[in-house]
């Protein structure tokens, strides 16, 4: 285990590097000088190459690279251009509601996926199968933002049932917060329903085919027993991964569903850094979104490992 | 049927333990429906072992798992009874089988890797077991538990009883499926090829532990195994079958004396015996027909070198009482025919094969070694190490594969090796032909030095050394046809293309018993054997001088086996090849081998010709290694030599040598702290050995093979 | 000669027989194939099959309800919402299409370098897929096409590059079980070089799971094009993209709820489509359910 979580530290943050050259190198290719963003159109030459001094934009990429991850380290993303506000504290503010949102939808979507899954896959090519087959299709193939506008048309603005959208602080109104997260976190949590169950069913088929499932039936266990103990346990593991892997979708399908919903959170914030060109709070949000990423991939590992004997007990190999 | 008196069983009762009355169980597939157990009778007393035997997809283990309802779509049982104690099993419920499952009939699985489940402690599937039947409390449930561990001979079970499955080697892990199969005190055991998985010395301590368990307790044991060396040393009755029949039962001594249906005696004859030399293997042609497309008549007629036009066009023949004793087969002529004498080697005829070994070997490999990095990735495998604690340390650690070999091969010669898996023999081979970089030595071909040259001169040298893999259908490239395979590699080397090629391609399919036609099919239209003989005709097509064959035969079934054996001698006699080969098979080697080298965990033990080998004086383990061989002939009991424990992992070899944790004759502390150099104990014979002890030490205790030698006489001569 | 060359045909004929008859079985793939060929054909002859031109508005016909006129109604500027639906299964193919071949042209070659080399090589390269992946597929689509800019084109440019890895890592796992096959080995010891080991003999077997994934991405990248298209960085006005569509009606969906309605089922009925079709070929292609044949 300790040897495995060494490894799984060191892929991570030879990731992490990729993750910003990547992101660094995409924000700043930008179209648009940004010292001529924030001046505007009349700005003198002098006065651009000062901001652009002050900035820090008149030194190599490379400089600009280091100084912007070391400034990461620190806790220093930078300062928003179009809000004038350090980026971090920007997000800070916002993170704490999507991630709420992306929660939600990902404990809606484990709740119905995996009895579904494993059902369907008991009932292999039965009715119960079938139908849930079905519903997995229908469920991948239909965008997030149109669920969202289906459920806004039949629960909030046919049946009245909910608000079409935005956010009450718990703090303010826990119950406002709750009515307000119904609609978005169902939309989302339909979609990730039909991945995770799609996913468990696969996973156990798999697991069901193995010989010690055969050698559980040969010793006179129950269907209940092999099902539940014996093939649930094995393919519950693969399963932690695919849900640590939605719970991130989850974080890109907030940036579609928050505009829907009008959910003031990190998705919004991306859509408007992209659209006033902001390059510090736009680099702060995909760095933080694919932090998220990568730290729930961790604790999916983590999972993984506790999960399965042969890595928590695996010793130095 | 049987001869055995039942152990516990009510003396005044005659029925048999289990009765199995015109078994019939189908698969439906897309070619249409596949009967895999046809018609099968038999039946098995209390306390006595019965041998299912048969090659893969006899329909064995069909049978065995239909007897407990075990059959998965799209297979079904259509038809039979099984009689166990009065009731027909068949017409129990999924909730009343349940009941008898593990409990009254318990199956032991084929597999230990994969037949226990890895995220249950073994204790918890042992426990499961006896709770689920016996109602019993955890706790109680538990010491039944741990005794059933220790009955099967796991060291320390109190405290390995919460371990997981990968804690435990394959070896343990068969002793914990078995365990399961005890612990509710059945009285049948199903064991579907309990030893098929493990290493020859492992196998001869499990069956030796099945036999003493059964002697102890009494159970019935049905046997599944397609190895009739395990049939002889276990059994006291055998069924033999043959795509999906059963064409004979037998009592187990009288199956081997006198055989009633040609194909047990092709089976019995097909398999190459340690401690006899052949210059041909006597075959069975072809090979079992497809499920999907059976003969008209008796299914092993077109083998059969007794068939005559009633066989062919008669249907399946019933299993009826044959010959003088208890015996009965499935054939319409065992009445006529007398198949009584085996296949008896023809001395005159035999001529030794001569190589000189005067002038320089062909081939020579010295000092090589090949350490694998442990772990996966670059990052993989590092490891921190913590060891007399302070700081962790990062350092890469590697596996020793091959830790230092030397041999040589000699022009027309075959030069063998031996050992168990893991023991580094096919990285040998891959190392010495440089599909794999060695991480030191020298390997010379004519003289030619191998371990200098760059890429592009090995790849032109390849035209000179061939490889002939283990898995014949993994070795051919599912997308080409067997000519384009075949031909590429003429075409690669310059030595025949277009219309030349092609029919120097048709020669060589017919050389290795092929038609012409072959070369237009894909690989995946022929059977194992075929396959391994395209995979030998793309071998020779370059006209190389050595072959290394890597496991050539062990995919395949012993009749098919003993074809291919035979081919490669006939090829090496008409090209005047060299051979490398690469086995576990201890009676393959001795067949087709000049020299043989005996490999444990990286390094060469023993290396001389064959007579050496299995002769005094011995490595220890050579000689434990040939004391576990099971013989496929009662008659021979040997005495076995039982192994300690398991072989060390080589990412932490033993100081010394490598042998000393569990060698039997271990002298001290020189085996412990001095490794032993690979020797010739006595100057000029070019036999070597890796020992300490002395020549009259290594030559004691090795009463096995005398005792063989003098009951061999007596057995090849029938009685 | 004549008569080896005829056993090959036949051979591969045998072949093909096999598949079609598997996937005749498979309900899965024939209800996708249906689906993806009768949008090919509406695609083709979407011309044809609109009643109305795409872009003629009418201020009297403005947020019509369907009708025999109208099937899908018209939109807030009187355009005929059918003709426009039709019309648009023209982007989602070029877009699906577009970004999914040039994923795999990029993607394979990737996968199968690093699946057959393995050590440093596979180590940088996969851990680069890793870094890409790191990114949800849509916020790494919206933040490239803020770099490209808003046109169909570069959506297709942005998804193949977000799609490259999902392929790559395909295209190496699919590799890395064929170099286990002792066929590579084989190949090797015959002397080939590598180049021609990879591509001649390894690569012809990995397009079973190359197909899969290809066909399943197809999906992802239209739900992804819509989703671009929605939020405005995709197909621009007045394209007729399905996604664009949904958006306009996003302000009229209690007057007019067809304008989402109509476009949104086209979208589900072409990625259920080809999420179905991906899913059959998944199970008639898998090798294991081959070995149990």
């Amino acid at each position: 285990m300790y040897n495995y979580l060494v490894r799984r530290l060191g892929f991570m943050l030879l990731t992490l590097l990729f993750v910003t050259v990547i992101t660094f190198a995409v924000t700043n290719i930008l179209p648009g000088d940004v010292a001529l963003l924030i001046l505007g159109p009349n700005a003198t030459d002098q006065s651009i190459q000062a901001l652009q001094a002050q900035l820090g934009l008149d030194k190599p990429l490379y400089v600009q690279y280091i100084d912007w991850v070391l400034g990461l380290l620190q806790g220093d993303m930078g300062t928003s251009l179009r809000f004038d506000e350090p980026v971090a504290q920007l997000i800070g503010e916002k993170l704490g509601r999507s991630l709420l949102l992306a929660t939600a939808a990902t404990a809606i979507a484990v709740f119905f996926a995996l009895p579904l899954g494993v059902v369907a896959a008991v009932k292999q090519n039965e009715l119960p199968d079938l139908f849930a087959s079905m519903f997995g299709f229908i469920g991948i193939s239909i965008p997030i933002f149109l669920w969202g506008l289906v459920f806004i048309l039949v629960f909030a603005v046919w049946l009245g049932l909910f608000p079409t959208g935005g956010y009450v602080p718990p703090s303010e109104d826990p119950i406002g917060t709750l009515t307000h997260l119904v609609l978005p976190a169902s939309a989302m949590g339909f979609a990730l329903t039909a991945y995770i169950m799609r996913m468990t069913r696969s996973s156990m088929l798999e697991v069901l085919s193995e010989e010690y499932i055969k050698l559980a039936r040969a010793k006179g266990m129950t269907q209940r027993v092999v099902v539940l103990k014996h093939a649930l346990q094995n393919a519950i593991i693969p399963v932690i991964t695919v849900v640590a892997f939605q719970f991130s979708y989850a974080f890109g399908g907030v940036v579609v569903l928050e505009e829907v919903f009008f959910w003031p959170g990190i998705g919004r914030l991306t859509l408007t850094a992209i659209q006033s060109r902001d390059i510090p709070l736009l680099q702060g949000c995909i760095i933080v979104v694919a932090l998220i990423y990568m730290l729930s991939n961790l604790t999916a590992d983590l999972l993984y490992g506790y999960f399965d004997p042969r890595i928590r007990y695996g010793g130095d190999d | 049927m049987s001869t055995t008196t039942p152990t516990h069983d009510d003396p005044s009762s005659s029925s048999p333990l289990l009765e199995v009355r015109n078994l019939r169980t189908q698969f439906h597939t897309e070619s249409g429906t596949v009967v895999a157990a046809n018609d099968v009778s038999f039946s098995l007393d209390a306390g006595e072992t019965m041998g299912l035997v048969g090659e893969s997809g006899a329909g064995k283990s069909v049978t065995a798992r239909s007897l407990l309802q075990l059959i998965d779509p799209p297979g079904e049982i259509a038809g039979g009874e099984v009689i166990f104690e009065g009731e027909n099993l068949l017409d129990y419920s999924e909730k009343q089988i349940q009941r008898v499952r593990g409990n009254k009939i318990a199956l032991v699985p084929q597999d230990p890797m994969s037949s226990l489940n890895p995220v249950l402690t073994v204790g918890e599937q042992i426990i499961e077991t006896i709770t689920h039947h016996q109602g019993m409390e955890r706790d109680e449930a538990r010491a039944q538990a741990i005794d059933a561990m220790t009955d099967v001979g796991i060291p320390d079970a109190a405290e390995r009883i919460d371990d997981y499955p990968h804690e435990f080697s394959g070896g343990m892990r068969q002793r914990v499926l078995i365990a399961i199969g005890l612990s509710c005190q059945p009285d049948l055991i199903i064991a579907d090829e309990p030893t098929t998985a493990l290493d020859v010395t492992t196998q001869a301590k499990i069956l030796d532990l099945l036999n003493e368990l059964q002697e102890e307790k009494g159970m019935g044991i049905l046997m599944i195994t397609h190895n009739l060396g395990v049939v002889a040393q276990t059994c006291d009755t055998v069924g033999v079958m043959y795509a999906g029949n059963l064409v004979e039962t037998a009592e187990m001594h009288e199956l081997f004396r006198h055989p009633q249906h040609p194909y047990t005696r092709g089976l019995i004859d097909s398999i190459p015996q340690i401690d006899t030399a052949y210059d041909e293997l006597p075959t069975l042609d072809g090979a079992m027909p497809d499920l999907t497309d059976l003969p008209q008549g008796c299914n092993f007629a077109p083998r059969c070198e007794y068939a005559t036009d009633a066989c062919r066009t008669g249907g399946d023949p019933a299993l009826e009482p044959a010959g003088p004793g208890s015996s009965r087969a499935a054939c319409i002529r065992t009445d006529e025919i007398d198949l009584r004498q085996g296949y008896v080697p023809d001395d005159v005829e035999r001529t030794e094969k001569q190589v000189d070994r005067s002038g320089d070997p062909l081939f020579e490999v010295k000092n090589l070694k090949k350490y694998f990095s442990a772990g996966d990735g670059v990052i993989g495998n590092l490891s921190l190490s913590r060891n007399g604690g302070g700081i962790p340390k990062l350092e890469r650690r590697y596996v020793k594969a091959v830790d230092g070999i030397s041999f040589d091969i000699y022009e027309g010669e075959t030069v063998g090796l031996v050992g168990e898996s893991g023991c580094g023999k096919s990285t040998v081979a891959r190392t010495a032909l440089k599909l794999l970089e060695p991480t030191d030595g020298e390997v010379y071909f004519d003289g030619q030095p191998m371990h200098e040259m760059g890429d592009s001169e090995v790849r032109s040298l390849r035209r000179e050394m061939q490889m002939v893999f283990q898995d014949p259908h993994s070795s051919l490239n599912p997308r080409k046809t067997v000519g384009q395979i075949v031909g590429r590699a003429m075409e690669k080397h310059d030595i025949a293309t277009g219309e030349e090629k092609r029919q120097r391609v048709r020669e060589l399919l017919e050389r290795v018993g092929l038609s012409a036609s072959a070369a237009g099919k894909y690989p995946h239209e022929f059977s194992g054997g075929q396959q391994q003989r395209i995979a030998i005709a793309h071998a020779l097509a370059v006209e190389p001088k050595l072959i290394v064959c890597d496991e050539p035969v062990s995919a395949l079934d012993v009749s098919v086996q003993a074809q291919i054996l035979n081919l490669l001698n006939e090829i090496q006699a008409e090209f005047g090849l060299s051979y490398l080969f690469i086995s576990h098979n201890i009676g393959v080697v001795r067949h087709i081998c000049d020299r043989l080298a005996v490999m444990y965990l990286g390094k060469i033990v023993e290396f001389g010709s064959i007579e050496q080998v299995f002769d005094t004086p011995f490595h220890p383990y050579t000689e434990s290694l040939l004391s576990a061989v099971p013989h496929a002939d009662p008659t021979r009991k040997s005495e076995r030599i039982f192994l300690e424990g398991s072989v060390p992992s080589p990412l932490d070899p033993p100081s010394g040598c490598p042998f000393q944790t569990r060698c039997p004759k271990k002298i001290g502390e020189e085996c412990e702290t001095v490794v032993p150099d690979l020797e010739e104990k006595e100057a000029g014979t070019g036999h070597y050995l890796s020992c300490h002890l002395s020549i009259e030490e290594m030559s004691e205790h090795a009463g096995f093979v005398q005792s063989e030698q003098a009951e061999q006489s007596e057995a090849q001569h029938g009685d | 000669m004549a008569t080896s060359t005829l056993s090959i045909t036949s051979a591969r004929k045998e072949r093909m027989e096999r598949f079609v008859r598997k996937f005749r079985n498979n309900t899965k793939a024939m209800i996708g194939l249906t689906i993806v060929v009768l949008l090919v054909l509406v695609a083709i002859f979407a011309p044809v099959i609109a009643p109305y031109e795409i872009d003629t508005t009418s201020v009297e016909d403005r947020s019509e309800a369907p009708s025999v006129a109208h099937p899908f109604g018209t939109d807030d500027l009187g355009r005929d919402i059918f003709s426009r639906v039709v019309m648009g299964s023209r982007i989602s193919l070029y877009v699906g299409f577009g970004a999914i071949s040039a994923a795999l042209l990029v993607g394979t070659v990737i996968g199968v370098v690093s699946g057959y080399y393995g050590g440093m090589v596979d180590e940088l390269l996969m851990r680069l897929m890793d870094a890409a992946m790191s990114f949800p597929p849509i916020l790494l689509a919206l933040t490239l096409m803020v770099v490209l800019g808003p046109d169909l084109n570069n959506v297709i440019l942005a998804l193949a590059f977000v799609y490259t890895p999902y392929i790559a890592r395909v295209g190496r796992s699919a590799t890395l079980s064929e170099t286990n096959e002792a066929y590579v080995e084989s190949a090797i010891a015959r002397g080939e070089s590598s180049g021609r080991i990879i591509f001649s003999e390894v690569l012809p077997n990995t397009t079973a799971p190359l197909l899969v994934q290809g066909s399943l991405n197809i999906a992802f990248a239209m739900l992804a094009e819509a989703s671009l298209s929605f939020l405005g960085l995709g197909a621009q006005p007045p394209t007729p993209s399905w996604g664009l569509m949904i958006d306009t009606g996003r302000g009229f969906m209690q007057s007019a709820p067809w304008m989402i309605i109509f476009p949104g089922l086209a979208i589900a009925i072409t990625v259920i489509g080809f999420n179905m079709l991906g899913d059959g070929l998944r199970d008639i292609l898998d090798p294991k359910v081959d070995a149990i044949e």
